[in-house]
């Protein structure tokens, strides 16, 4: 399975939560980690660590794939890398089906169109909509037990473009900020600045 | 006490490591026992009870693996009370040897015939410090799971206690001494006079380890030291964090009324006590501020049990508990960040005594803190403690305040790793896959035995079920490879101390899972456990999580100890409610709810169905069958329905009292007369408990030894349960009878029980307090109400026998 879409909205938990709902292990890979603990090792080390994948029921889940298997046409790096990668996709590739894949990205575009087409299932998580993004903010304002300053739409609209991650710590930041200054909190004020504080982020 | 049915001197009074000698058997205990029998002074090691023979009880050596059953050598230690006696046997052994023929001085030569059955008398060594304290299978395990990553290991040394504190303080800094030479430090020391105890725990460096690995016990200066009675593995049970369930917020709980005086203490971790399930209705008491310790996130298993014994399994919650609940830290994070351990830097036993101390007599000369509670809980199974032969320190403390302070104590029976291995084929097939698992449960039951503190006597241990209130459908990426209600794959399994019964009960203590392994071509494949903590099943649990509502999904003998302390304190709620009744016997009155409690907990426990599948999962001798059973059922599981309960077809009847040595109590249990000359199937259940004072120097341990003969031919039924033998061995004998014969009785016959005691160690200093529960079920085709009948018959006895002085039933 492969996830696609821009970071924070929810690539890591749904793969963390297919593992959850299977009530299967799971393992995650991070690129730099393997390539670097592979370097000068032989491949047999790496094929060593897929063994004992191989025999047990899991989720996989490979995060940043695309550093794995972008597309090489003009790239810089060593023969040594070169080598640990494509080790590590054939052994990918070799997987039983009893253990589950799930590789994530930020940058789909930059698969090359064979790690593209293994993948059975490909699901893009795009950041949310208008819409979307009121619907979090609402259940966000029912879980914090509080109001977040302005209305979930409003507030969804002056946040566009913001991740579902992004929305949620900016909907805590309020409620933190809220709580601490009692018995004096100016809600509104709080608001107002920290709106003008992501957007002068997000401007950069 | 050690490898064998060791005896102790009666009269030892400072027990003294030149006073002990031990004697390593050639053959069997029995042999030994017969033939020191006539030996003057030496008697008193064949003080076996006939009944302690079980010829094929013989232990076996455990190694982790499981594979070794060789026999154990059999030991025997006594405590001699001159110093130059044992002198005199060693040498006298030793001449013997070189010259067999030789003549003894007068009245010494029935020895010869014990020499002959003896390898070897000798002082007490490097081997008997370690045996059977788990500390070198842990260290071999260390050793290989870490190699040297560690670089010192912590352990927990029993010194011989001497009551003079000039003595003892100079036997601990000799002791010190040689931690410090070897490099090692103190981290902490206690002394408990009521139990004996001095102990010290200590770090010792890696190579200390390494050298007994290789060398043997006896060869660190450590091990060699008279001073030093036991040294055991210190390891603190570790519990793993939980993931916490996604979308399944704790149900709201009923408001009531929330008594203030506690009834039930928890000793567990820090409980979130803002949980919505849990908002007033905790006395949470932390002396130690151990609550600094945490991060919210880490109070799990506190919160986890705070909310089972409150309101059961959130999956369907019940009426919540009647008073608030005593909360008393014992935990911090564990070290790695992940879960929770029992304090580490201090001796669990001193930490445990404290908590007690606190409650009931307060600290300095603060007042008790929690002087109205009556039951404890407790749920620290120590994993490198496996239950062999010898009490545990913590078992003999937690022993001796049940008696002190006249509680109910349930400790949960530890938990066991359920990874494994079985067949292919059972993979397929859930029925045979059941079967085969409670197989392999029994075949590794030497590996799956009580961990400490569960041996206790006075306690009721309590092992689970795999049984809990989730429902839904499972992925096909996991196997539930029990039938709902069998004994947990977890859930540790008896005998108890002496081959008692233990654990006495079982109850949910919620279902675990495996991960269905994938397709092999192997014949046999390796199970290991799927993670339910987030989805179920399990029992739900309040949880700090994001939200005050959070929960998550539990299984563990733990859990199932919170529901028995739930079951222990609803019964009180019983007993404190009854009504004495004008013209009616009285209600044993409330020094005695806690025996009764314990009592009546065990009368609610039935093998029932779970006896039928394990004799339809094993191959089980007939004659061995009802001892096979009870090691791995107890007494059975506690049928809800039948706690502190009667209806028109069963009938309960109370009983309590004080006892002393070779005094007899009587009581009668009126014949309903709709029985008379039937072939109605009828049940008889008795069961009998007690807190027995416990001589903690002598290896019988229990001093009160009470128990009963169930009435049999006088109701046509016959005992169908637990073995007769086993159920007198702890302090709660519990005796289930059926039958269907007719007898003939007329109005006014009555079946008699008497309650006898015999003393086993020591003086009883104050009679022994004790509760009985005697029901009577019949089958529900008796259209009469046999409660009214017997209720009717009790009624004109009394008015009989007004002067009688008595207390609920007893006549
Ligand atoms: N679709 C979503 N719905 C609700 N919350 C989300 C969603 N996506 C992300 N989040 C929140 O943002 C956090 C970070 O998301 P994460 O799964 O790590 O994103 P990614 O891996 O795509 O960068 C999550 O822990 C969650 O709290
Ligand atoms: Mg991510």
């Amino acid at each position: 399975m492969l996830l696609e879409g821009p970071p924070g909205n929810g690539k890591t938990s749904l793969a963390e939560a297919i593992a959850a709902e299977c009530m299967l292990p799971f393992y995650a890979v991070r690129y730099e980690g393997i390539v670097s603990s592979f370097l000068g090792e032989t491949t047999s080390r790496l094929d060593h660590v897929f063994e004992f994948v191989r025999t047990r029921r899991c989720v996989l889940f490979f995060d940043e794939f695309d550093t794995i298997a972008k597309e090489r046409a003009d790239n810089h790096e060593t023969g040594e890398i070169k080598r640990v990668v494509s080790t590590l996709l054939l052994q990918i590739d070799r997987l039983p089906p009893h253990v589950i894949v799930v590789c994530a990205t930020n940058h789909g575009e930059l698969l090359d169109r064979a790690a593209w087409r293994r993948f059975q299932l490909r699901l893009a998580l795009e950041a949310p909509s208008r819409a979307e993004a009121t619907a979090f903010l609402e259940s966000m304002r029912a879980r914090l037990g509080g109001d977040l300053g302005l209305a979930p739409r409003t507030l969804a609209d002056r946040l566009k473009g913001a991740s579902y991650a992004e929305l949620e710590q900016f909907a805590q930041d309020i409620r933190r900020r809220y709580v601490l200054a009692l018995p004096d909190s100016d809600l509104g004020g709080i608001v107002r600045t920290r709106l003008e504080q992501w957007r002068s982020q997000a401007h950069q | 006490m050690q490898a064998g049915r060791a005896a102790l001197s009666r009269t030892a009074s400072d027990p003294d490591p030149e006073l002990v000698v031990v004697f390593d058997l050639a053959g069997s205990v029995e042999e030994f026992a017969r033939a020191v029998s006539g030996v003057p002074g030496l008697e008193f090691l064949a003080e076996h009870e006939e009944e302690d023979v079980d010829p094929d009880a013989d232990f076996h050596m455990v190694s982790k693996d499981g594979r070794t059953d060789k026999a154990v050598p059999e030991s025997l230690y006594m405590i001699m009370t001159n110093a130059r006696a044992v002198t005199q046997l060693i040498a006298l052994f030793h001449r013997w040897e070189a010259d067999p023929e030789e003549k003894f001085a007068r009245g010494l030569n029935p020895l010869r015939r014990v020499f002959a059955l003896l390898r070897e008398i000798r002082r007490w060594g490097p081997e008997d410090r370690v045996r059977e304290t788990g500390l070198l299978e842990d260290w071999a395990d260390t050793l290989q799971a870490i190699g040297g990553a560690r670089s010192s290991v912590r352990i927990e040394i029993e010194l011989w206690f001497r009551a003079d504190p000039a003595r003892r303080a100079a036997a601990q800094s000799e002791v010190a001494r040689l931690i410090g030479n070897a490099g090692g430090t103190v981290v902490h020391t206690s002394t408990i006079a009521s139990i004996d105890y001095h102990g010290v725990l200590a770090d010792l460096p890696h190579r200390e380890v390494q050298a007994v690995l290789t060398d043997g016990p006896h060869a660190i200066e450590l091990l060699t030291t008279d001073a030093i009675m036991f040294v055991a593995p210190a390891q603190p049970m570790a519990i793993p964090g939980l993931e916490l369930a996604a979308d399944t917020p704790a149900p709201a709980v009923a408001d009531g009324p929330v008594g203030d005086a506690p009834r039930v203490a928890l000793l567990d971790g820090v409980p979130l006590a803002n949980h919505s399930s849990l908002a007033g209705r905790l006395v949470l008491d932390d002396p130690d501020n151990i609550a600094a310790r945490y991060v919210s996130s880490q109070q799990q298993h506190g919160t986890a049990m705070a909310s089972l014994i409150v309101h059961g399994d959130l999956g369907r919650p019940r009426a919540p508990l009647s008073a608030r609940l005593y909360v008393r830290p014992i935990f911090e994070p564990h070290p790695s960040g992940n879960g929770e351990t029992v304090i580490q830097d201090q001796l669990q036993v001193d930490l445990v005594h404290r908590a007690f101390h606190r409650m009931f007599e307060g600290d300095g000369d603060q007042p008790p803190a929690a002087p109205s509670v009556r039951i404890v809980n407790l749920s620290i199974g120590d994993p490198a403690r496996v239950f062999v032969r010898r009490l545990s320190p913590m078992a003999k403390l937690l022993d001796w305040l049940a008696h002190r302070y006249n509680l109910l104590v349930l400790v949960s029976a530890g938990n066991h790793p359920i990874a494994t291995t079985v067949p292919t084929d059972a993979i397929s097939d859930p029925g045979s896959l059941g079967r085969v698992l409670v197989a392999d449960g029994r075949d590794r039951a030497l590996h799956r035995r009580l961990l400490a503190p569960a041996e206790a006597v006075n306690v009721v241990t309590v092992g689970a079920l795999h049984a809990d209130a989730w429902s839904g459908d499972l992925p096909d990426t996991v196997l539930d490879g029990l039938e709902d209600g069998m004994p947990a794959l977890y859930s540790a399994v008896g005998f108890g101390y002496r081959r008692s019964v233990k654990p006495e009960v079982l109850l949910p203590g919620g279902r675990s899972l495996f991960q269905r392994p994938p397709a092999v071509t192997s014949t046999t494949v390796p199970l290991s456990p799927a993670r339910t903590s987030a989805r179920g099943p399990g029992m739900l649990v309040a949880a700090p999580g994001r939200d005050r509502d959070a929960t998550a999904y539990l299984y563990g003998t733990s859990n199932a100890t919170a529901l028995a302390s739930r079951s222990a304190s609803h019964i009180f709620d019983v007993l404190a409610g009854l009504p004495d009744r004008a013209g009616e016997f009285p209600f044993p009155d409330a020094q005695y709810h806690p025996v009764l409690a314990k009592t009546l907990l065990v009368h609610a426990a039935t093998w029932g169905a779970l006896s039928t599948a394990l004799r339809d999962a094993l191959d089980l001798e007939t004659s061995t069958e009802r001892r096979d059973i009870t090691q791995m059922l107890g007494y059975g599981a506690v049928d809800p329905h039948h706690v502190a309960s009667a209806s028109r077809t069963r009938v309960v009847l109370l009983g309590a009292g004080s006892i002393t040595k070779d005094q007899r109590h009587r009581f009668s249990f009126p014949m309903p007369p709709a029985l008379a000359a039937t072939t109605e199937w009828r049940r008889l259940t008795v069961t009998l408990g007690w807190l027995s004072p416990v001589n903690t120097r002598t290896q019988r341990h229990r001093m009160a030894r009470l128990f009963f003969q169930p009435p049999q031919t006088e109701l046509g039924v016959k005992r169908v349960q637990a073995q007769h033998q086993t159920v007198r061995k702890g302090t709660v004998q519990h005796e289930v009878l059926e039958g269907a014969a007719a007898v003939a009785f007329a109005a006014g016959d009555a079946l008699t029980v008497d309650v006898d005691c015999r003393v086993d160690a020591g003086r009883l200093d104050a009679p022994v307090r004790y509760g009985l529960a005697v029901s009577l079920e019949v089958a529900a085709t008796v259209q009469a109400d046999i409660h009214a009948q017997v209720r009717e018959q009790l009624q004109a006895r009394l008015r009989q026998r007004a002067a009688a002085q008595v207390t609920a039933v007893r006549g």
